[in-house]
């Protein structure tokens, strides 16, 4: 069976992470043909896998500002070429997929990662029409709330949906997480090692690409309040990527405090996760993370708010879930309390791995493919 | 038997297409005791009450009250008409065979008066406010209500100017239908009251029948004690025991030397007829139907006291929980507690469905009463979730490894202490998919720092076990809900609650936000909000309210815990948004 995979870019972490994932499983039982809208640092790791083709076509609405009748043009004369027998567009960034997919009546399945001021945001700009992406085979979702957000903005009533959620591979994860461990710097230049205990200190890990979308400003409130305990922003905090988005910056800059510590970008990141003592979701909105059941799987204890987005459905039942929207004075509430209790283990639960196995996941999410379309499980 | 009702109405209810008589007996099982027609039945005394007159649902065609309302029946020879004055009605009273003056004097709490122009004098002035039956079997109220007189009428002065004559019914506990069986004669005698004492009594006929009333022995006997051949029983081991539980150590022959040697003389009560002399009260008086262990469990107040002797609470009731106006059974309650014959087979849960049969939902506010909870939950044998809410000022990590370890795949959350249960309820609710359960159950971890440890301990264990008592009492639960459509809500006969304390504020807004009509308003709920609610109802209380935004509970006192918070009203509304959703309680 030939199946073209869509991604909307290729970057390290998110939805293009774990479609990747997802393809490469897919690609041991069927010919996988990975597309991209959009070059990036995952093509590398792409490259190594087991896919027919690892092709980018530039139609990424961040770059090319090209009509969708012109980007739909090319990818029937793509998906002609590879004679695809089913399209497995992986976000709705690229559901401009589903036009082409309709008008060559390949069955295709779009999978949403996207919460509703995205899925809103992306239909206004044109990138897709929202008959095309309503009409795929089967829909699927990174998690409840998205399903939720997918099923009202594209009107798609009693239709089924096919929660993923997301997963992982706890194997490769704990590999990685053996790795090098980087360091990381504060406002004052200063090294935080983080292959060292520092005196009882707790630390406190968040990650991501700093912006207000992570509540980069509001992880930085948390460090202001809690001085006695080190905070570690893994990702790009000061860098070139984060830099333009970064809301905390101004807040560090003003009234710099030396108890929260940056990495920058990474390519492994499991090692400062390792190192951490808890991990805090500080996002505002996050449909739902691949950083948590990560960091769960490296044994770390895990704390988000349940209307940041789908992670709770991971915390609610193996760490620690908060009602409501996330505040630095809850946050804080919340850190003094845990370091306060007894210690416990945070091994993962037989059931945690279990579930957040991405083989499995895929293996079902292939059982439901082959019942809306052509592809064999 | 000529119809109570113009027979036009019950023509016109009829052909109107919204009465199911099957349903309607089948429904208030008590109908077919009165042998009336159904429809005569609603219309004479059943819509008064409130009951309805088909199945109903949400979208339930409400019947044309004004169209059908029951007309009272025309009393031509009506003595009420013109009233006479309060002496008039006084003199009628005092000559009245029928009144017991020990009995009025008792229900005054005065000393006993043999006057009985007197009796009658201070009968009329205490009923201005209070219900005082001049006769254990005629009951003001009750012959108001079942005879349909205008409030301003006086009942005693309509039965003994035309009502006797007509035998009308005089108290729940006087069964004219059956009585008559006995003495078919008594059918031309007039007043019926007067006959009983004289002849049924005397030949210790009860004044109901036993197969539909339950009388106990030992209050049967105390009820024919003053016609008892012989010496008044002066010792009853079992009461001489329960009456004075200090001497419970003691084995029968021991309790018996007691009594004689010492309890005697220290004034101890050995039997229920002497309980009833020392408070002036004739044997007869006593309510054939009285209960004391649904009296205790009526009232948890009484339940650590009574627990083991469940008898003494007769001491209470007869000292004092008379004058209260205590119930003493649940007949009185609910009219009758329908024993279940409900019961959930693996192939009734496999029918189910798509449908989870329930979704346990825990408010753990004191994370150390885990441990309290979890043997309840350990009861259900059947597939079911667990959410489980704990506090941001009071979780722990140990409450929360026992859960997880008990239930690994419980669904944890930590809320702001904001609404009390009724907020971590909802909090839990936020992404609850209530389509897919049957039913939900609500638990709380309960400490009510305004009420004893005991007694809030009592209270806790009567919530618990009525729901989550047992693997078979839960399995009927369920059964309840899937084989009768009409159940919304069930939880403990002793937490059945109807007072709106001061709340009333709080309701009239919860009124207007849930759209309960008027009919449904009246209080009736779960005391302690802990109970299994059909899914339907859980959404019905929970939507409207979604995004209310709770107050907190941190560093509140003791008064924050008593009435007038609007979780209190949430509360009591539950059993509004049930009633206009067409469904009623199951008391248990």
């Amino acid at each position: 069976m030939k199946i073209a995979f869509i991604l909307h870019d290729l970057s390290l972490t998110g939805a293009p992470k774990i479609g990747l994932d997802m393809a490469a499983i897919m690609a041991r039982d069927h010919d996988v043909y990975l597309v991209s809208k959009k070059d990036g640092p995952l093509r590398s790791v792409a490259e190594e896998k087991d896919f027919k083709e690892v092709r980018i076509i530039k139609t990424s609405h961040e770059y090319e500002k090209l009509s969708l009748s012109s980007r739909v043009a090319q990818y029937q004369t793509y998906l002609e070429d590879i004679r695809a027998d089913y399209v497995y567009i992986n976000s709705i960034a690229s559901a401009d997929w589903a036009a082409a997919c309709r008008d060559l009546s390949i069955p295709f399945a779009l999978h949403g990662h996207e919460m509703r001021a995205e899925i809103r945001s992306l239909a206004i700009s044109g990138i897709f029409q929202l008959s095309d992406a309503a009409s795929a085979d089967l829909i699927v979702s990174a998690s409840e709330e998205c399903a939720k957000d997918t099923r009202s903005e594209l009107h798609l009533g009693n239709r089924p949906i096919f929660n993923f959620g997301v997963g992982i591979d706890c194997e490769i994860v704990g590999e990685k997480a053996r790795g090098q461990v980087p360091q990381a710097v504060n406002v004052a230049g200063s090294l935080l090692n983080l292959a060292k205990d520092f005196g009882g200190r707790k630390r406190v890990a968040m990650c991501g690409v700093a912006c207000e979308r992570k509540g980069a400003d509001l992880f930085w409130q948390l460090a202001k309040r809690c001085p006695d305990m080190d905070f570690l922003w893994i990702g790009p905090w000061d860098d070139d990527v984060a830099k333009p988005v970064n809301p905390a910056l101004p807040l560090n800059k003003e009234s710099g405090i030396d108890n929260l510590y940056w990495t920058n970008m990474l390519s492994n990141p499991y090692p400062a996760l390792k190192a951490s003592d808890l991990f805090m979701l500080s996002s505002r909105e996050d449909p739902n993370p691949l950083v948590v059941p990560e960091a769960m799987s490296l044994g770390l204890p895990v704390c988000t708010f349940s209307e940041t987005g789908g992670s709770r459905v991971w915390t609610e039942r193996f760490g620690f879930s908060m009602a409501g929207k996330v505040s630095p004075a809850r946050m804080e509430n919340f850190v003094r309390r845990f370091f306060s209790q007894d210690d416990w283990n945070y091994n993962p639960s037989d059931l945690f791995l279990a579930e957040a196995d991405i083989h499995n996941k895929v293996k079902d999410l292939m059982e439901r493919l082959a019942e809306s379309g052509s592809v064999n499980s | 038997m000529k119809s109570v009702v113009d027979p036009s109405k019950i023509d016109l209810l009829m052909k109107s297409g919204r009465f199911d008589a099957d349903w309607y007996v089948r429904r208030y099982p008590d109908v077919a005791l009165t042998g009336m027609d159904p429809a005569e039945h609603y219309l004479w005394l059943g819509e008064r009450l409130g009951r309805r007159g088909n199945p109903s649902g949400v979208d339930d065609v409400i019947i044309d009250l004004h169209q059908i309302r029951p007309t009272r029946p025309k009393r031509t020879d009506d003595a009420s008409a013109v009233l006479p004055d309060v002496d008039g009605m006084m003199r009628v009273l005092a000559k009245w065979e029928g009144l017991e003056k020990d009995y009025v004097c008792y229900q005054l709490g005065v000393e006993r008066e043999s006057d009985p122009l007197r009796v009658a004098q201070m009968y009329y002035a205490a009923l201005k406010t209070r219900n005082i039956l001049p006769n254990p079997l005629f009951d003001p109220e009750y012959y108001k209500m079942v005879n349909h007189l205008k409030f301003r009428e006086d009942a005693v002065y309509h039965y003994l100017t035309g009502g006797s004559e007509k035998q009308l019914s005089t108290h729940r506990l006087f069964d004219h239908e059956w009585y008559l069986k006995s003495y078919p004669l008594a059918r031309d005698v007039g007043d019926l009251i007067v006959h009983y004492w004289s002849n049924g009594y005397r030949n210790k006929i009860l004044p109901v029948d036993e197969g539909k009333v339950p009388v106990l022995s030992p209050i049967k006997e105390a009820f024919f004690s003053e016609i008892s051949i012989g010496k008044k029983i002066k010792y009853d081991s079992l009461i001489y025991r329960e009456f004075n539980f200090d001497l419970n150590h003691l084995d029968d022959e021991s309790l018996e030397d007691h009594y004689w040697s010492a309890g005697r003389s220290e004034g101890r009560l050995a039997s229920i007829p002497a309980l009833l002399d020392k408070y002036h009260l004739p044997g007869h008086c006593l309510p054939v139907d009285f209960d004391p262990k649904q009296y205790m469990s009526l009232h948890v107040d009484l339940e650590g006291a009574f627990l083991k002797n469940p008898w003494g609470a007769l001491t209470h009731y007869i000292s004092g929980g008379f004058s209260e106006g205590r119930l003493y059974n649940y007949a009185q309650v609910n009219g009758f507690v329908r024993p279940l014959s409900y019961s959930l087979s693996d192939d009734a849960l496999a029918s189910s469905k798509d449908k989870t049969p329930l979704c346990v939902l825990v408010h753990l506010y004191y994370p150390e009463m885990w441990g309290e909870i979890e043997p309840y939950i350990a009861n259900i044998d059947f597939d079911f979730d667990l959410h489980v809410n704990l506090v941001e000022s009071t979780w722990s990590s140990v409450a929360i490894n026992n859960i997880r370890r008990a239930y690994p795949k419980a669904f944890l959350k930590i809320s702001p202490n904001e609404g009390r249960d009724i907020g971590g309820f909802f909090s839990l609710l936020k992404n609850i998919d209530f389509s897919s359960y049957v039913a939900f159950a609500l638990l709380h971890s309960k400490k009510s720092p305004h009420v004893t440890r005991e007694y809030a301990s009592l209270w806790k264990k009567n919530l618990f076990g009525a729901i989550l008592g047992s693997r078979d009492l839960i399995r009927e639960n369920i059964a309840a809900f899937l084989e009768d459509q009409e159940i919304g809500i069930i939880g403990s006969i002793r937490s059945r609650h109807a007072g709106i304390e001061g709340n009333e504020d709080g309701m009239k807004k919860l009124f207007e936000i849930y759209q309960i009509s008027e009919e449904h308003q009246a209080c009736e709920y779960v005391s302690g909000t802990m109970m299994m609610v059909r899914s339907e109802i859980m959404f019905g209380v929970y939507q409207p309210l979604s995004n209310h935004q709770f107050v907190s509970g941190d560093n509140k006192g003791i008064d924050h815990h008593i009435d007038g918070q609007v979780e209190h009203s949430v509360e009591r509304i539950f059993g509004n948004v049930m009633k206009q959703l067409g469904y009623r309680f199951l008391w248990r």
